[in-house]
């Protein structure tokens, strides 16, 4: 009896994991979907989560037996080892690290010198984009929404070299400081080039905040402090 | 006369021995199995049985230990997979094994998660781990 117990256990176990393991893929699938809304993660999504049903009915009906056998093995007193608590101890051990860690990386960023995080909310097509200690350039056919960088400038003055395509749609720019404090607002902006210059008087979290209304084009920005220090 | 299969089962205990045994009720006799094929050749109907253990909680040296053991008591035996893909170099993480079963490794344990175990039928039961 304990033997069949913990075969079928194991097996159970088995059959679970694998069938996570699809809707894990299929719910990541599924999130890209409506991120993307493209059809294709969708198919993916769908297909995983066949996936994971084939694998989750032989699951249920090992638990079943398991179930069963636990049953009878109670009426025998005897207590059967549990792989469900094993289990979860096993991935609560790995999970945890993993979990740390991505705070850990989310924390650096945030409070790196001159990287940020991405904040946004939008919907883009065929968008092509490049960002870097200094500059953030997209370029899209078609963007609406909102996206925003973070970024950290110590204590000086700043150029903001900008340019701005517009093909057809409104874009609006913003350059904000950490208390709300506003460096530069533009809105409806056209096909352009400018320089905004922006004194931070002291180390201060600056955001950079693009917000499309089916704007076709792109835009360039570029921030260097002047004078550079030590130049 | 052989023939060969193409079959992947998502119930690879029971499913897969059910299938195995019915195809021996035919008169086929399992000589190989690959990733997704099955090997056959003829065989008089319900001259063999057949049992699909998991051995996936193993680490590679027992399940080749207890691969050895049963065919030192006369049974024919097979590895079979339940990951499909090519592997090399892979170390996968297995919650439900035991000690250094919990990882397997290609080359290793990883694709050799189960055994088939073929017996002759002879009226006796074909449960061995299943006392």
């Amino acid at each position: 009896m304990t033997d069949l117990l913990t075969r079928y256990s194991k097996i159970r176990l088995v059959y679970f994991w694998y069938a996570g393991r699809m809707f894990a893929l299929a719910l990541m699938l599924l999130i890209f979907t409506v991120w993307m809304k493209s059809v294709f993660p969708a198919l993916g999504a769908v297909l995983f989560g066949a996936l994971g049903c084939l694998w989750l009915r032989p699951g249920l009906r090992t638990s079943q037996k398991v179930r069963r056998l636990k049953e009878e093995a109670k009426t025998n007193e005897y207590e059967a080892p549990s792989m469900r608590k094993k289990a979860l101890k096993m991935i609560a051990a790995a999970a945890i690290p993993v979990f740390l860690a991505w705070i850990a990386y989310g924390a650096l960023n945030s409070d790196g010198l001159q990287s940020g995080l991405q904040l946004d909310r939008y919907s883009v097509q065929r968008m092509v984009q490049s960002g870097g200690d200094n500059y953030w350039n997209a370029s899209y056919g078609k963007l609406s929404g909102y996206r925003q960088r973070r970024i950290t400038l110590n204590e000086g003055t700043y150029t903001f070299a900008i340019e701005i395509t517009t093909k057809s749609g409104d874009l609006n720019l913003s350059i904000t400081g950490q208390d709300g404090k506003e460096y530069y607002k533009g809105s409806k902006l056209p096909t352009s080039a400018f320089q905004v210059q922006v004194d931070i008087p002291a180390k201060e979290k600056i955001t950079l905040r693009v917000d499309a209304k089916g704007h076709s084009g792109g835009f360039k920005m570029k921030w260097e402090q002047f004078p550079i220090p030590g130049a | 006369m052989t023939k060969r299969v193409y079959r992947y089962f998502f119930d690879f205990t029971e499913g897969q021995e059910k299938w195995l045994n019915e195809m021996a009720a035919k008169g086929w006799r399992l000589v190989q199995c690959g990733q997704l094929t099955y090997d056959f050749e003829r065989c008089a109907p319900g001259e063999y049985e057949y049992a699909v253990e998991l051995v996936a909680d193993k680490s590679y040296a027992k399940s080749k230990d207890y691969k050895a053991f049963l065919e030192s008591i006369g049974y024919k035996t097979f590895y079979k997979n339940v990951n499909v893909g090519l592997y090399f170099g892979t170390i996968k993480w297995r919650p439900w094994g035991e000690g250094a079963g919990q990882f397997a490794t290609a080359p290793g344990a990883l694709q050799k998660e189960l055994i088939i175990v073929e017996k002759k039928k002879d009226g006796k039961p074909l449960n061995f781990t299943r006392i």
